[in-house]
């Protein structure tokens, strides 16, 4: 008998079965571990009986990566301790079930800052954030989660516990790339590898200072002129402007229009896109509040922003409140596509992204692919920093959903020819497999899945996702 | 028209307070410093009645240790015309009856026609500063305005609506007068860039405190943080068990059903 409780009540387990997707999922039980030992133990027994394991956070994902395809699902909410905040070597250590806002708070009340921020980080775990490389506003400056995984303590479907930790030699020519570094091999990879149960990442001081902006643009074109004036150096996280935001974020007419209605700020008539921004400073340096905002003033005004109307959150309240506004984007339009499913339709969303030189262009691609198929206007919001808008359609019906698709599909080809990607953010899992083949040549992606079935044999860890 | 807003500094509304060793004051390290809320309200209040008349001046009124003198600088930035400032770091703990006769003494001094506040700070959750003011001044006061309906410059007179548990009265009151502020529908506006960059060249004017004596009524003699919440109750075992304890537990323990 195995030492571990298995849920098979299905009224518990189908409440676990879908993500924010709401890619119908199901599973024949539910397994709750408590320790490392414990997911052991279950993967020892679902590899030996070729059952599958679905390992799901708290099932914010987009793709369906957490929603189960059969076999059991295994919950990390009951590991949610986070074991070490190490403030001399600046790390910490956690299990994967906090949840990623909460694991945050801990770590800033203690002096300390991790920087990666998913737009759901409210709604996201620890652990769910490190198995899809997770990014968010504050990306534009610090990076994806990766960057910030030091180690980590995987089971492997044979029931082998790793313990991997990023290289701390500065040469090696040992190895294919990808295994000289089997933390990256395991971060992203959407449960399909391994299940990962400890993670020990990077710390760093607490910025200082900062504030929030929000600045209007009369078009949507120019808009889009001042976010590659912002990045002129197209170095990730490299700034040669005067400014150098932590956060870069689009909002389109649409996505205006969503925030109109409960905007604490008065939002100007003629408006037809903003960004939202963050800027660090250090009060007790010449860097300080007046500085950085004398070079927002002339960098706003030599790039056409509606400056009298810029506003700035430069009180807690008013900063949380602008990074409400920008959640409230994404779930309106999860709200609103939840009305069309049982049509068929939904919310359709994209997470592409083109090198920045290339927004312009791909967005007129795109544009005008939207108005020969006569579909309704995306939205088009989020992370343009980093050349990453969110594309997005409201499906209502199956037959429009089959044309939206259609013209997905031609945007990624041509996102991919401009030396773009097709999942900058939300990984692949189940609703975008068909995005693959464009992305990387058949016999890389083999590779791919040779490396899986090698590590997983049985292809009992998260079947569906990726391939 | 002239409308003078006393405007106090808080500590953010997130904040952790710590208390000092002497347990008589707030531990003032590490806090982010804001306007008081009801103050921005009362901030915002004004700003729109000299958009409605098109006449006069907001003048922001503060009296407190030096750092208040960010408070202003936000409320300038929001829009008001100047501020004055009774500045002395000796004030950190001033009890509300000083705070009061200082202000109400430098208000003397000053033109306005109307005083408005907010109807409390959020730190020691005081409400008394702007009715002493309007005591020492003998000026009719009003408490827990949420709107200012109208607004007759020419004939000094101002109605507002008052609400206190869901009821609401109109008043009418002759100017001048002092008026404490609650939200209503009011949302204070953000800074934009260029108000910041305007606020910079505002003027706030420093007077310094003056010399009334030892006038202190109330001194804080001992500080307790409220005690820690009970833990919660986590129940055991299969569900049916689960259920009925909690079942037990509601209807013996929190007497509740």
């Amino acid at each position: 008998m195995p030492n571990f409780e298995l849920i098979t009540d299905q009224d518990i387990v189908k409440s676990f079965c879908t993500d924010s997707s709401n890619y119908p999922g199901h599973a024949e039980a539910l397994v709750r571990p408590k320790t490392t030992a414990e997911v052991v133990e279950i993967v020892k027994e679902a590899n030996s009986k070729k059952i599958s394991v679905t390992t799901i956070g708290n099932r914010s994902s987009l793709t369906g990566s957490a929603a189960a395809e059969g076999g059991w699902i295994l919950d990390t909410s009951l590991m949610s301790k986070i074991i070490e905040i190490n403030h001399k070597e600046k790390f910490c250590i956690s299990e994967p079930g906090p949840m990623l806002a909460d694991f945050k708070k801990t770590i800033f009340e203690q002096g300390l800052f991790y920087p990666p921020d998913p737009t759901s980080e409210k709604e996201c775990f620890f652990g769910g954030s490190i198995a899809t490389n997770a990014s968010g506003a504050r990306t534009f400056k610090y990076g994806s989660t990766r960057k910030y995984v030091r180690a980590l303590e995987v089971v492997l479907a044979s029931g082998e516990v790793l313990n991997i930790r990023r290289p701390q030699i500065e040469k090696n020519t040992f190895g294919y790339l990808p295994f000289q570094n089997m933390v990256d091999i395991f971060v992203g990879s959407e449960g399909t590898l391994g299940i990962i149960t400890k993670t020990e990442v990077d710390l760093i001081e607490r910025p200082i200072a900062f504030f929030g902006g929000m600045a209007f643009f009369k078009t949507f074109s120019e808009c889009l002129d001042f976010v590659v004036a912002v990045r002129k150096d197209l170095r990730p996280q490299v700034f040669t402007t005067t400014i150098s935001p932590r956060a870069c974020e689009l909002f389109d007419h649409h996505s205006i229009n969503i925030i109109k209605s409960d905007s604490p700020f008065k939002i100007p008539e003629n408006a037809q896109a903003a960004i939202f921004f963050e800027q660090e400073y250090d009060p007790n340096s010449t860097d300080n509040f007046e500085k950085k905002l004398d070079a927002w003033l002339s960098f706003l005004e030599k790039n056409k922003a509606l400056v009298d109307e810029t506003i700035i959150a430069e009180q807690p309240k008013q900063q949380e409140e602008l990074r409400r506004l920008r959640h409230k984007v994404p779930s309106t339009l999860f709200e609103e596509g939840g009305d069309y499913v049982k049509n068929g339709g939904g919310k359709i969303s994209t997470d592409w992204s083109v090198p920045i030189n290339r927004i312009h262009e791909i967005i007129d691609y795109a544009q005008k692919l939207a108005t020969e198929a006569k579909l309704a206007e995306p939205v088009i919001y989020g992370h343009i920093g980093n050349g990453h808008p969110h594309y997005n359609f409201i499906a209502k019906s199956a037959e429009e959903k089959k044309q939206i698709l259609d013209v997905v599909h031609k945007t990624c080809q041509k996102v991919i020819s401009m030396n773009g990607t097709i999942a900058a953010e939300h990984g692949i899992g189940k609703i975008k497999k068909s995005f693959v083949k464009y992305q990387y040549p058949e016999s890389i992606i083999n590779a791919m899945k040779a490396m899986k079935y090698s590590l997983d044999p049985n292809g009992i860890l998260a079947p569906g996702n990726i391939f | 028209m002239n409308i003078i807003v006393i405007v106090r500094q808080t500590p953010d509304t997130e904040t952790k307070v710590k208390i000092t060793s002497e347990q008589n004051k707030v531990d003032n390290a590490g806090i982010t410093w804001i306007i008081n809320p009801y103050d921005e309200f009362a901030i915002e209040k004004a700003l729109k009645i000299k958009e409605q008349i098109n006449a006069g001046e907001v003048i922001l009124l503060a009296c407190g240790p030096s750092r208040t003198e960010e408070a202003l600088r936000q409320g300038l930035a929001m829009g008001a015309d100047r501020a004055v400032f009774i500045k002395d770091d000796s004030l950190e703990n001033a009890d509300a009856f000083t705070i009061s006769k200082l202000i109400a003494n430098e208000l003397k001094n000053i033109p306005c026609d109307l005083i408005l506040s907010g109807k409390k700070v959020i730190d020691l959750e005081t409400t008394q500063i702007p009715i002493f003011v309007a005591e020492e001044l003998g000026l009719p006061s009003l408490s827990l305005v949420v709107k200012f309906t109208e607004v007759d410059a020419a004939n000094k007179k101002v109605t507002c609506e008052r609400e206190a548990d869901g009821a609401k009265e109109t008043v009418e009151v002759q100017l001048p007068a002092l008026i404490t502020c609650d939200r209503g529908e009011d949302i204070p506006r953000y800074a934009s860039i260029t108000g910041i960059m305007k606020a910079k060249k505002k003027e706030i004017k420093e007077v310094v405190k003056a010399d009334l004596g030892n006038i202190t009524k109330t001194e804080i003699t001992g500080l307790d943080l409220p005690p820690s919440r009970k833990e919660a109750k986590i129940f055991e075992g299969e569900i049916p068990e689960k259920v009925a304890a909690l079942v037990k537990a509601l209807r013996e323990e929190a007497k509740v059903i």
